[in-house]
Parts: C-alpha cells; sequence; structure tokens
C-alpha cells in the first residue's frame, strides 16, 4: 500500500514538474501579451520531436523553417521606412546573429550525432525562436484585439502546428534516450534519473525565470508590459520586444520540458495537446498570472492525475480536465479576469 | 407615405431573409433530387453543421464563444441513438429526447459556467468538450467507446419512415431554411437587439429592462439545442456513431465555418459551413492526393483560414454579402406621439430621495453623509471637481453600489435588488463613457430603449408575431430622435456618429423608456458649444413634459443654466445644496474648484 502510494506521489511529481515548466510558460505569454495560448503544448511537441531528429543527426527541416521565417520577417522589418539607418543596421545585425544562432546550433548537432547538448541546444534555439516568430505573425497584427479574439487566433497556430508536426516528423512515435540511464531505489521505490532530471530542471528553471523577473531590469520591463500596455509603451518600453521575448520564454520552456519528458513516454506529435492543457488548469489556479499560486495548481494537477489514473484510469483525463471548471470559478469569484482593456 | 411603407418593407432585411431562406431549400431540394449520392451526403453534412453553426452564431452575437459545441452535438446523438437502438423507444420520440438532453445539459452548462468572464468562458467549454469525448471513450460498455455504435435504427414517425438518404436531406434543409430564416429575422427584433446589446455591454442592456443573466442563459440553451439537434439527425442518417465527429476538433471546425462565413449573421453559419465543407473536399481530392499526404494539409489550411479571417478579415463571407444586404429600415410614423412620463407622479412625493449615504472602499472615504433629494418636475446638478464622488454618488442612487451607511429611496421605495427592474420604476440613464451598440443603426439603438414596455419573445421574434408592438416601438424611436433632432441621421450605423451625436441618442434611448426620473451623466463632455445649447433647451423641454432630471456634469455654466437646484461635493462630502445663484457665489464653493 504505501509502496503504491510512494509510486504514485514519485509519479505525480514528475509529471506535476513537467506541467509547470507548460503553466510558467503560459504565465509569461499570457501576463504580457493577454495571450491565453492554446497553442502552448505544441511547442512541447515540437520541442521534443526536433531533439529527437537532432540527436539522430537528421538535419530536420524545421530548423531550416524557422530560420527562412525569421529572414523574411527581419526583411520585413528592416524595411520600415520609420526606421532610421542606424536602427535598420544594428536590427539587421541582431536577426543575422539570431538566424545563425539557429542554424549553428542544428549544424552541430548534424556534425555530432548523439552528442546530447548540441541536441538540446538546437531544438531550443528553434522552438523559442518559433515563438517569437508566431508572436509577430499571429499576435503583433491584432496585439489591441480582447483576448477572447487572441485566444481563438492561438487555435489556428495549434493547428497548424500540430499539422505541421506531423508533416515534418510522421505519426511514428520516436523514443528518446534519458540525459542518464538507470534510478536509484528509494526504498521500495525506484525513481528515475531521468525524473530527477525534470524536477531538478523544473526548479532550476522556475527558480531562474524568477530571479529574471524581479532582479533583472528586462524582467521589470516585462511585469511592467504585463499590467499596462499602453503605459509601459509610454514609458519607453518596446512591447512589440516584450512580447517576441515572452513568446520565445515561454516556447524554450515547454521545449525544454518537451525533451526531458521524451525518454518517459516517447516522443511523438500528440503529446504536447494533453499536456498544454493540463498546464493550463494548473495555470488556472493563478488566474494565468500567479507564479507560486500556480505551483499549488501544478502539484494538484500532477498528483490528481496519477490518483485517478490509478483508481479509474479510464476517466482520468475527465477528471483532470473537468477540474478546470471548480477552479476557474473560484479565480472568477476571487478576481475575474478584465474583460477588455481599454 | 403608403408609397414608402410598401417600399422599404419589400427591400427589409426580413423580406430578404424569407427570400435566401426559400432560395436555399430550393437549391438544396434540386441538389437532393438530381444530384448523386455522393453530393447528397455532402448535402447532409453542410445542412447538419449549419443547423449547430447558427446557434454557435447566436452565441457569437450575444458576445460569448463556446469552443466545446460538439459535446451538446454528442449527447444529442448518443442520448438519442442508444433510447432508440438499446431500449426500443420510437426513433422519433429518441430524438425529441435527445434534442431535450442537449438544452438540459446547456441549461446545467451554462447556469455553472455563464458567470466567467473574458476569456474564461471559451476555455471552460473547451474542458468540457475534452472531457465529454473523453467520457464516451471511457464509458464504453454504454457508447461503443472508441470502436463506436452501429446498427442505429432509421429516423421514423409511426409507420412513415425516412430511410430514404434524399428525404432526409431535404428534411435536414426545411430545418436549416426555416431557422435561418427565423434566427435573421431575430436580428431585429426585440430580442435581437437585447441580444446585441448584451455583447456591447451587460450593464447597459439591464439599465433597459434585460434581465442578462437569463437572456444569456437562454442564448446559451439555444445554441446547445441546436447543436443538439444536429447531433442527433446524424445519428439518424449515418447510422453510426463514433467519438471522433464529436471531438475538440469538430468544436473547433465549427467555430471556424462561423468565423469564415461571418459572425455577424446566422447566414454566415451556412456560408461558412458550405465553404468549409467545400474547401475540405478539395483539399482531400486533390492536395493531400496529389502529394500522397493524409488530413494534416486540412488541418493546417483550416488554422491558416483561422488566423487569416481574424487577422485580416474579421467580418468573413457574410462582411461582402452584406453590402447588398438590404439595410434595416422602419418607416417613420405618421402622427405625432407624445412621449410622456410612463406614470405621473403624485403630487409633491420626491422621486429620489438620498439620506446620509456614505461609501467606504476599503479604507477610502469615497463618501460621507451625503443627502438630497430630486422633487417631480425639477433638474437637479450634482456637481464637484475631479473625484468628488460625483459617479459613486450617481451608482449608488441607480442601485448599481450598496452604500455601507445611509438610505435611498426611488419613487419612495428602496432600489429593486436588480439593476433590471430600475427601468419599471421609471428610471433611466445615460453613460459618461457611451455605451451604444455600434453594429446597429442609431434608430435601433433608441429603439432598445423601450425594451421593457414590449412583451415579444424570441419566438414572436423568429416568425414575425410581433409587427404591431414593433411599429409602435418604431414610431417612438423616431419620437425621440425627432426631439434630440438627430432624425436624419435614423438609418446610420451608430458607429460612425461624433461623440456629441452619440450623447444624444443615449439620451433619445433613454426618453423612449418613458422614464419619470432621468438621471444624465456627464451629458456634455465632448459636446461643441451649439450641441451644449441644444442640451439645455432640451432639458428645459423635458421637465416641461413632467419628467424630473438629475444631471452630473463638469461644465458649470450648463449646469447653472438649467438646473433648479445644485448639490455640490468635494472630497467625499457634501459642501452645499441651493440655488444656482447661491453656489456660483458661495466662497466654499469656488474655492474647491479653484483651489485655496
Amino acid at each position: 500500500m504505501i509502496d503504491t502510494l510512494l509510486f504514485l506521489l514519485v509519479d505525480g511529481i514528475t509529471n506535476g514538474a513537467v506541467y509547470g515548466l507548460v503553466a510558467l510558460s503560459l504565465i509569461v505569454i499570457y501576463t504580457v501579451t493577454r495571450v491565453v495560448n492554446i497553442a502552448q503544448g505544441e511547442y512541447v511537441t515540437l520541442g521534443a520531436l526536433s531533439f529527437a531528429s537532432a540527436l539522430s543527426g537528421y538535419f530536420s527541416p524545421f530548423s531550416w523553417l524557422v530560420a527562412g521565417g525569421l529572414a523574411a520577417f527581419a526583411v520585413l522589418d528592416v524595411a520600415d521606412r520609420r526606421l532610421s539607418n542606424s536602427a535598420r543596421i544594428r536590427m539587421l545585425l541582431i536577426r543575422s546573429i539570431w538566424i545563425a544562432g539557429v542554424l549553428a546550433t542544428a549544424f552541430a548537432a548534424n556534425k555530432f550525432p548523439g552528442s546530447y547538448w548540441f541536441a538540446v541546444l538546437a531544438a531550443l534555439a528553434a522552438t523559442a525562436s518559433l515563438g517569437a516568430l508566431t508572436y509577430r505573425l499571429t499576435v503583433e497584427p491584432v496585439s489591441g484585439a480582447s483576448p477572447i479574439v487572441l485566444l481563438i487566433v492561438s487555435v489556428g497556430v495549434y493547428m497548424v502546428f500540430h499539422g505541421a508536426a506531423v508533416l515534418i516528423w510522421g505519426a511514428e512515435p520516436q523514443s528518446v534516450p534519458p540525459v542518464v540511464d538507470g534510478g536509484v531505489s528509494l526504498g521500495p521505490v525506484f525513481i528515475t534519473y531521468q525524473s530527477l532530471w525534470i524536477c531538478c530542471f523544473a526548479v532550476l528553471a522556475m527558480a531562474g525565470l524568477y530571479t529574471f523577473s524581479e532582479r533583472t531590469l528586462i524582467g521589470q520591463a516585462l511585469q511592467a508590459t504585463a499590467v499596462n500596455r499602453v503605459g509601459a509603451q509610454l514609458c519607453g518600453i518596446p512591447v512589440r520586444v516584450a512580447g517576441q521575448l515572452s513568446f520565445s520564454i515561454g516556447a524554450g520552456f515547454s521545449a525544454l520540458s518537451g525533451l526531458l519528458l521524451a525518454p518517459l513516454i516517447t516522443a511523438n506529435y500528440d503529446m504536447g495537446f494533453p499536456i498544454g492543457l493540463k498546464g493550463f488548469v494548473a495555470a488556472a489556479l493563478g488566474g494565468i498570472v500567479e507564479y507560486p499560486t500556480a505551483l499549488v495548481g501544478v502539484a494538484l494537477v500532477g498528483l490528481t492525475e496519477s490518483f485517478s489514473a490509478f483508481q479509474i484510469s479510464a476517466f482520468r483525463d475527465v477528471i483532470v480536465f473537468l477540474m478546470v471548471i471548480p477552479i476557474l470559478l473560484w479565480r472568477n469569484a476571487v478576481r475575474p479576469p478584465e474583460a477588455h482593456e481599454h | 407615405m403608403t408609397k414608402s411603407a410598401i417600399s422599404s418593407s419589400r427591400r427589409s432585411p426580413a423580406t430578404a431573409s424569407i427570400i435566401v431562406a426559400f432560395a436555399m431549400f430550393a437549391l438544396a431540394c434540386v441538389v437532393a433530387a438530381i444530384g448523386p449520392q455522393y453530393d447528397v451526403t455532402l448535402l447532409v453534412t453542410v445542412g447538419l453543421t449549419s443547423i449547430a453553426g447558427m446557434g454557435l452564431t447566436l452565441l457569437l452575437i450575444a458576445g460569448q464563444v463556446s469552443l466545446g459545441q460538439a459535446a451538446f452535438m454528442a449527447i444529442g446523438a448518443y442520448v438519442s441513438a442508444i433510447l432508440a437502438r438499446d431500449f426500443g423507444i420510437p426513433p422519433f420520440i429518441a430524438l425529441v429526447l435527445g434534442v431535450a438532453a442537449s438544452a438540459l445539459s446547456g441549461v446545467i452548462v451554462g447556469a455553472i459556467t455563464l458567470r466567467l468572464k473574458g476569456h474564461f468562458l471559451p476555455l471552460a467549454t473547451l474542458a468540457i468538450g475534452i472531457a465529454t469525448s473523453a467520457a464516451i471513450v471511457a464509458a464504453g460498455g454504454l457508447t461503443g467507446g472508441a470502436s463506436g455504435l452501429g446498427q442505429i435504427p432509421p429516423l421514423a414517425i409511426g409507420p412513415l419512415a425516412l430511410t430514404e438518404d434524399r428525404g432526409f436531406a431535404v428534411v435536414v434543409w426545411l430545418l436549416v431554411a426555416v431557422l435561418g430564416g427565423g434566427f435573421s429575422r431575430l436580428l431585429y427584433s426585440r430580442a435581437g437587439r437585447a441580444i446585441a446589446a448584451l455583447k456591447t455591454d451587460a450593464e447597459m442592456a439591464e439599465i433597459f429592462g434585460v434581465d442578462a443573466t437569463r437572456l444569456r442563459l437562454i442564448v446559451f440553451v439555444v445554441a446547445a439545442t441546436l447543436a443538439g439537434l444536429s447531433g442527433t439527425l446524424y445519428a439518424y442518417y449515418f447510422k453510426f456513431l463514433s467519438p471522433a465527429p464529436f471531438g475538440l476538433t469538430a468544436s473547433i471546425n465549427l467555430l471556424i465555418a462561423c468565423i469564415f462565413g461571418g459572425m455577424a449573421h446566422p447566414f454566415g453559419a451556412v456560408l461558412g459551413a458550405t465553404a468549409i465543407t467545400v474547401l475540405e473536399m478539395l483539399l482531400q481530392n486533390t492536395v493531400a492526393r496529389m502529394l500522397g499526404l493524409s488530413g494534416n494539409v486540412e488541418l493546417i489550411v483550416f488554422g491558416l483560414v483561422l488566423i487569416c479571417v481574424l487577422l485580416r478579415w474579421p467580418g468573413g463571407i457574410w462582411s461582402a454579402l452584406q453590402r447588398v444586404w438590404p439595410r434595416f429600415s422602419a418607416v417613420r410614423p405618421g402622427r405625432n406621439i407624445e412621449l410622456t412620463p410612463s406614470k405621473r407622479s403624485t403630487a409633491g412625493e420626491d422621486l429620489l430621495t438620498v439620506t446620509g449615504i456614505s461609501k467606504n472602499f476599503g479604507g477610502l472615504k469615497a463618501l460621507q453623509g451625503i443627502s438630497f433629494s430630486v422633487g417631480p418636475d425639477q433638474i437637479v446638478g450634482l456637481i464637484g471637481p475631479n473625484g468628488a464622488g460625483k459617479s459613486t454618488t450617481f451608482n449608488i442612487a441607480t442601485g448599481l453600489l450598496a452604500p455601507s451607511e445611509g438610505a435611498v429611496l426611488l419613487m419612495g421605495e428602496t432600489p429593486p435588488k436588480r439593476v433590471s427592474e430600475l427601468v419599471h420604476r421609471g428610471v433611466s440613464r445615460t453613460f459618461q463613457h457611451v455605451r451604444i451598440i455600434p453594429e446597429r443603426t442609431v434608430l435601433e439603438n433608441v429603439a432598445f430603449g423601450a425594451y421593457a414596455q414590449g412583451r415579444a419573445g424570441m419566438m414572436s421574434g423568429m416568425f414575425g408575431f410581433d409587427r404591431k408592438e414593433e411599429a409602435a416601438t418604431f414610431a417612438k424611436a423616431w419620437r425621440a430622435l425627432e426631439i434630440v433632432e438627430l432624425d436624419g441621421l435614423a438609418h446610420e450605423p451608430a458607429s460612425r456618429m461624433a461623440m456629441g451625436q452619440a450623447r444624444l441618442v443615449e439620451v433619445a434611448r433613454a426618453l423612449v423608456s418613458r422614464p419619470r426620473l432621468l438621471l444624465l451623466d456627464e451629458p456634455a463632455a465632448g459636446l461643441r458649444t451649439g450641441e451644449k445649447l441644444k442640451l439645455v433647451t432640451l432639458l428645459h423641454r423635458l421637465k416641461r413634459a413632467g419628467m424630473s432630471v438629475l444631471l452630473v456634469e463638469h461644465d458649470m455654466d450648463l449646469v447653472m443654466n438649467c438646473v433648479d437646484r445644485v448639490v455640490v461635493l468635494d472630497r467625499g462630502q457634501s459642501l452645499m445644496t441651493g440655488l444656482p445663484d447661491e453656489v456660483r457665489q458661495d466662497e466654499r464653493v469656488i474655492a474647491a474648484y479653484l483651489g485655496t
């Protein structure tokens, strides 16, 4: 009995750590851009799949697509007539380094097949850049729209990513090796090192994000944008850059959770969406704005999931997804979301 | 007069709707009669998507989004299929029960989730949709689970069985035509205006007597019922059910159909359903087959359609047709009707009495011990510098806020618990930030003010049993527009008005509700000098007609020119109450305004 409980606890915490990274991504994106990102789980998928292909030495068209997209919008941005020449050169320089970074990591992974960390870098660089690209293409043109419109746009983004993942990688699941094989026996329970890695990364990432947003100027600027977009703009904070940055961070974190989780469940095109939604259920507890409350939500979702999987496995997802209703009702009563930003 | 009446009624959107509905039905009959079997199945699919889509469009018009409509389709489909197949209930009765089950789940889900604000509602419906399809798979013993549920009996009423696919298509499109025609007539009726007002601003809708919570629930249940009807018919047509066509993708595709077709009009759902189905066919037959790719191209293309439409073409296909669609118009009445207050107040009775009210927001004392009253045929001005507590006083007087201390009497009684009751007491108001329905004409906006005096519900709105009432409503609306001298703009879209005109339209809308007490919240803000003079004349005229006015205003000159008494607030306290001349010369008032 104790064994089972311990096992479920470890399982729940591991899952919770993965959802935690996704919940953080959702919060970073929502607070800065007011986008409730339905497509968040797809970054998990894309992170895991691009990691799998980079690790096997296969240069996936994903990196080319992202680099191409970055180049296209670099051209668009540099052609903006309102810019001064020096601003243009600076922008061109930054974009070139960025594109070079995405391609360089991809080539490095290609040259050293099997190198774990190059593959991680390649996957993170490409997926995080895709986040920025998504913001640029689908949010910026309608940044003044209501959160509901932004939400529906993100549904469209989800569909494109989901379909594209199958086109690029196929429907076959790909197995991914863990960071370190094996695990430790803690009394009667066996814990894989990968689970420990996941928890470790999750804690590091959360601490990092917390320090970033509380202790650095850029983090403070992001928070200011979160509180009041127009005000932040008037204070000279470039809202567009803040949006791209938040989408990059969000996409990167989700990709990280995807490639860490992949060894436990294999990487496949369908893995991300439910993870994204469960991360959302957790984040909803804090109204998609509060980090600490989201952590409570993460633990709640992870544990509910593993215990209900044990008790009534067929209805596991029904229970986890329906949890969002009481959470939203509670949140709505405590602090309702602003319907519109005037 | 009669000639113009005939020509305008011939070109009204209601008539156009009926013509389009008939044309759709006729076209569907032709396809059903001579098309190949494949086309008949497509026809049924488009029809079923349209039925569910029209419900979702109505929901969108009311300003709500559901990402879980397919759940209601699933409930209707599975309930009727299981009842007819496993319990031997006659198929038609099973159909009715299935639709009823969807409606009931709509009531339950709506009652729980409709209090959610903003983007919380689509997220809750998304979760319900996913949980429903997961539950269908999990409850395999009853529903057949992932492998499906077959051998559903054909739809029949007694001995009359609908086994013929072509006949089925005709029945489906008859429903589409009746519902489509009905809903597009509904848009321009009393209930339709209330639904549109709900999207603009629920609080504003309540001021004119709409029970927003109830109407929102009704619209949600109508959408769920139509989804259920669509699902049940799906079960009887294909005679096989599996969870796949009722999953998240189905809910999203339905939303895409509505947005692509145009979410401003029920026919948009039909257009969208057709466009999406045609697109799907094209993709399946050409791109996918040529490149040897599976259904993922569809997913990508639909996703791109959704993004592009929302980003670049938010009106969808309907916005292109709207240019040739007749604009709403109503005939100007020949005889002059008077817009007098609904009930004359008993002589001497005060309409509004505020006694010693205070309001605390946490530690902040926004108001302390304010007392004043508004008597019959009196214009009272409530003035004070910024932050004096004018708006708080105003909101307490209309029952939007409860005072921390003190009492408010409206027409001698405590204010009603619900804002929507206010208009029945003979109280109406305008808003500091203009709240008019931007999509509708000026005349319709004004006509919405008469909501509380009407009776016609959704059914009479759909099928035209409200003609007499509507004629009376629009006669009043015309009269009110004449009073504020904006009758020339009656058929202009409200979004095109300048600020000053919009404020006067709000006054006209309030007049149509025939109040005894009219509350004006900064009516002169944004008005030009000429318009301000017009407003003063208007206020005197209203007073002569037996109306009392409470006026919150910044413009001292305007207030002093028309009010009988002035209440001056400063920093949450009552500075003085008196005649305009007394106030003008009072040193405390001058000090409060100019600073000491």
